[in-house]
């Protein structure tokens, strides 16, 4: 249950990073992305981190849970950069 | 930063990683397949089932009574109870001085059964996950440590790949999540780099962590200062820097104490199932020692450990954690090197960020050899770009296919060959040989996507080669719950499917590039004005 809590934590988090893409961003929402809004979605998206890092070392333990939320962030941030680019029908935009 | 310096940094990356990545792939594949060694142990050995559970009482008793009669005269004799991943079985292991001056030291080692106290029955001659874990330290064939120190080297240069990589990286949040599809070289540029990118952790720990593992190799006067040229003393090391160093035979015989009681003494103070084994030192001599052994997620290093006087049961010592601060930093990146520790999600995890570590050095090769593709037809290929193109698909798809011809050989070759283990590897090798000169002697795209349908039908067949020469199919293993032997023909369907996927991608490139009007460039460079030319 705490991995899977962690996962869903972490994946929110990375999606707010991706969020604060331009490119994505515009891709999503149909609309441009100010500065202002790429700097407040990029500090919720380390907010969320932080925080599904904190859950995972407190529910799992320190090492256990820090190595598993490092394991659960690289296989989320690869499946959002790929996810995007399957929304963007493979035309590299 | 000083743009001259980043430059330098760029070409010693290019070139470093050029150099060793088919090896680097290597040990990135055989490592990241040891993530489940003894998975795939259970796989090539499948008429021998785990033990069923026993008290550690009885574990104990067993073992000693095999120890003493297998190896009474032993200087060191190791009992590991079954229990988790890790230990199927009640495994025994036990070590004596050579019987002549000079010689090397003598070992054994085997299952038991608890509680008869005979051999676990051994199945077909293999040498199974544990040849694959093997050979991503040692890699295979090389005589004494010569692996051992190649790879050393090869690390280095990882870890050199790692840090210039990271400092002649412009962007890199910007990397998080870029990966811009069909665009050619700047695809695979963008893969590399977010593959990089996401397992950054990942790919430091391993690397940092797999040079600590050879540290005295690449700082042997720390040892030398200390214990000067002496091996015996050297040999000693590990012992002294952990405090366990071995008592001297005092020459007269006694009883060695019950076990059983030290272990549960141990269980009282750390907790039930705490014990991950015990250590006899001299067993059957008055100065006997026992050393009960704390499980601990720091792996070899140790977790915590009672000692006690092998004839008296008295506990003469106690420590609990590392001994120092210096050994708990080693012990806790060792520890995530090898990552025991690891339940199942966290185990995928640990194979999936070795699967994209993989696709890193596969995509870097891939990328240096689309950098420098001829850009016109009939343009001169050389020879560099041709080598590396071979070599980049014998080995990032070959070495599949040889790691997948390994387990076919595993079901295939006869149960009673006496050489089958030696010839799963050679199988190995040589199917991995052909891959080389196949990718060698066939042009680029063409040569990836034969290579791919090889990949591809030997993947999605080993379950069908499983199903056909055991009773431990997917049928049979599914409905039984047995995930290990399941999981083992599904990840392999999965690779198949993949790799069938892959063919599928190169076949339309390839019927694309033929439907492509094209101009030769003898032909590009006579409509040209003169001085001009299309190569």
């Amino acid at each position: 249950m705490a991995m899977t809590i962690t996962i869903l934590i972490t994946l929110v988090g990375t999606a707010l990073l991706c969020f604060a893409m331009p490119r994505h961003f515009a891709l999503l929402l149909k609309r441009s992305l100010t500065r202002a809004q790429s700097h407040v979605l990029r500090a919720a998206g380390f907010v969320v981190l932080l925080i599904a890092a904190i859950y995972a070392s407190t529910t799992m333990g320190v090492g256990y849970g820090l190595t598993a939320f490092t394991g659960v962030f690289t296989v989320t941030m690869i499946s959002c950069a790929f996810l995007v680019t399957y929304l963007r029908g493979g035309s590299g935009a | 930063m000083n743009g001259a310096f980043r430059q330098s940094m760029t070409w010693l990356h290019t070139w470093s990683g050029l150099v060793f990545c088919w090896i680097l792939y290597l040990l990135f594949v055989t490592g990241t397949l040891g993530y489940f060694d003894t998975e795939i142990d259970r796989w090539m050995t499948p008429e021998v089932q785990p033990s069923p559970p026993a008290t550690l009482a009885a574990s104990l008793q067993t073992g000693a009574a095999y120890l003493q009669r297998e190896a009474p005269d032993a200087d060191r004799w190791f009992i590991s109870p079954a229990g988790g991943r890790d230990n199927p079985h009640l495994g025994t292991f036990w070590q004596k001085q050579p019987e002549e001056e000079g010689a090397e030291r003598q070992f054994g080692s085997g299952n038991v059964q608890v509680p008869s106290a005979e051999p676990v029955p051994e199945g077909r001659a293999t040498g199974g996950g544990q040849l694959l874990y093997r050979m991503h330290y040692r890699l295979h064939y090389l005589p004494g440590n010569m692996g051992f120190y190649l790879v050393a080297v090869v690390t280095m240069f990882m870890f050199i790949g790692l840090i210039t990589g990271i400092v002649a990286h412009k962007k890199i949040f910007k990397d998080f999540f870029t990966f811009r599809w069909s665009k050619g070289q700047r695809s695979w540029l963008d893969m590399h780099n977010l593959m990089a990118v996401s397992t950054l952790p990942f790919q430091l720990m391993i690397t940092y962590s797999g040079l600590l593992f050879t540290v005295v190799l690449w700082m042997p006067f720390v040892a030398l200062g200390t214990y000067g040229f002496d091996t015996e003393k050297l040999l000693g090391l590990q012992e002294e820097v952990l405090g366990t160093a071995a008592p001297e035979r005092s020459g007269s015989e006694a009883p060695l104490v019950p076990l059983a009681p030290l272990a549960a003494e141990a269980e009282a103070v750390w907790g039930d199932g705490s014990v991950r084994s015990v250590e006899v030192l001299l067993p059957g001599d008055a100065n006997a020692r026992v050393n009960v052994q704390r499980r601990s997620d720091f792996g070899f290093l140790g977790g915590g450990v009672m000692i006690f006087d092998g004839v008296s049961g008295e506990l003469i010592d106690e420590r609990d954690g590392l001994p120092n601060a210096t050994l708990g930093v080693a012990g806790t990146l060792i520890a995530l090197h090898e990552g025991l520790f690891a339940g199942p999600v966290l185990r995928w995890l640990y194979f999936l960020a070795g699967l994209l570590g993989t696709g890193m050095i596969a995509t870097g090769a891939i990328y240096w050899a689309v950098k420098r593709k001829p850009k016109t037809i009939g343009a001169e290929v050389g020879f560099g770009y041709r080598f590396v193109e071979g070599m980049n698909v014998g080995t990032i798809v070959g070495l599949l296919i040889g790691v997948t011809v390994f387990f076919w050989a595993n079901r295939l070759l006869p149960v009673s060959f006496e050489a089958r283990a030696d010839w799963e590897v050679h199988c190995m090798f040589i199917a991995w040989v052909l891959c080389i000169a196949h990718g060698l002697l066939r042009p680029g795209l063409a040569a990836w996507r034969e290579q791919c349908w090889v990949l591809a039908a030997l993947c999605l067949g080993l379950p069908v080669l499983n199903a056909l020469t055991t009773d431990q199919h997917l049928l049979a293993t599914m409905p039984a719950g047995d995930w290990v032997m399941a999981g083992f023909d599904l990840t392999a369907f999965g690779f198949g499917i993949a790799a069938m996927l892959s063919a599928l991608a190169i076949g339309r490139r390839l019927k694309a590039d033929r439907e492509r009007p094209t101009v030769d460039v003898d032909q590009a460079s006579a409509l040209l004005p003169e001085g001009v030319s299309a190569g």
